[in-house]
């Protein structure tokens, strides 16, 4: 049972990422997560061979709902994120190219990373982070729309703090370490 | 028909979302045992990933209502009932088919001169 539990919510919490991005309302995905964990408990078999991919199941589902998207909508915490991934890469890209290591300064007209001079570097920075926000957007902007399981009324487990921390922190680190081996390819 | 046989898909397609309803007209019941139900007429195996969707559709539809419930022990079921449209919609729907099948039925070769294993059944 217990590898059918951690299998059932590796499931559910891919599924639930899925229906996110494809803007199922919260109490839609609340039901869909409830009926395939009774499914698989009666049936007993596999949450992937009864549904199929998740992202896949997803998609079914969110076809059948009629796909009601809601206008485009930038969120405060998006633009927020924003700033700070794009602030985070420049600082990151600057200092592990320039004043920090002295590398590229001594090279004449501060070329750093890969030979990008620090600002198209920190522009690339700037590009990743309006990438992720892009994505962020689409997952945060139903933030307040709450995942309920409709059988005891609970939230469901809080997976949006995890995946936006995540994407911030995975950002940065490609950023920082791109800079730190085109230092070391400079040096 | 053998067991892990399975009818073609595009007519499986066409007529699960009724056979699901006329289940569910029989009196109120949940999602695995509507798919157990549909095994045992002879339909095949109705994946959970089909089965739901088309449950969710007839509700939104207004043929189906739902309710959570307790469940057997596991965690709770959603139990559905069949709403006086949807009772209406199957009626409706049924005399179509049966009207369908039967001119198609009148078009196709009598059943005889199919393949042996078909004849089996």
């Amino acid at each position: 049972m217990t590898t059918q539990g951690d299998s059932l919510g590796r499931y559910n919490e891919r599924l639930m990422f899925a229906l996110r991005m494809r803007e199922v309302p919260g109490e839609r995905i609340g039901e869909v997560l409830a009926e395939v964990e009774a499914h698989v408990a009666e049936s007993g078999e596999d949450p992937a061979s009864s549904f199929g991919r998740p992202q896949d199941y997803a998609a079914e589902v969110a076809a059948a709902a009629g796909a009601s998207r809601s206008p485009w909508r930038l969120a405060p915490v998006t633009v927020a994120i924003c700033l700070v991934i794009a602030a985070g890469a420049w600082a990151a890209v600057y200092l592990l190219t320039g004043a920090a290591f002295g590398w590229g300064s001594g090279r004449g007209g501060g070329s750093g990373t890969l030979g990008l001079s620090v600002g198209t570097a920190a522009g690339l920075g700037t590009a990743a982070a309006i990438a992720v926000a892009l994505g962020l957007t689409r997952y945060t902007r139903h933030h307040q729309d709450l995942v309920v399981d409709p059988r005891t009324g609970a939230r469901a487990a809080a997976q949006s703090g995890w995946v936006v921390a995540l994407s911030i922190v995975a950002t940065l680190a490609v950023v920082v370490a791109l800079a730190f081996v085109g230092g070391l390819l400079a040096a | 028909m053998s067991q892990d046989d399975q009818w073609p898909g595009e007519w499986m397609r066409g007529v699960l979302s009724l056979c699901v309803l006329a289940v569910v007209a029989e009196g109120r019941t949940y999602g695995y045992a509507v798919a157990a139900q549909l095994t045992e007429a002879g339909l095949g195996t109705v994946k959970g990933g089909t089965l739901y969707p088309i449950l969710g559709r007839l509700e939104q539809d207004g043929y189906l209502t739902s309710s959570w419930g307790e469940g057997a022990g596991g965690p709770g079921r959603k139990f559905f009932d069949v709403t006086p449209e949807g009772q209406a919609r199957l009626r409706e729907r049924s005399a179509l088919w049966h009207d369908f099948t039967d001119r198609a039925g009148a078009l196709l070769p009598a059943a005889e001169t199919t393949p042996s294993e078909r004849g089996s059944r």
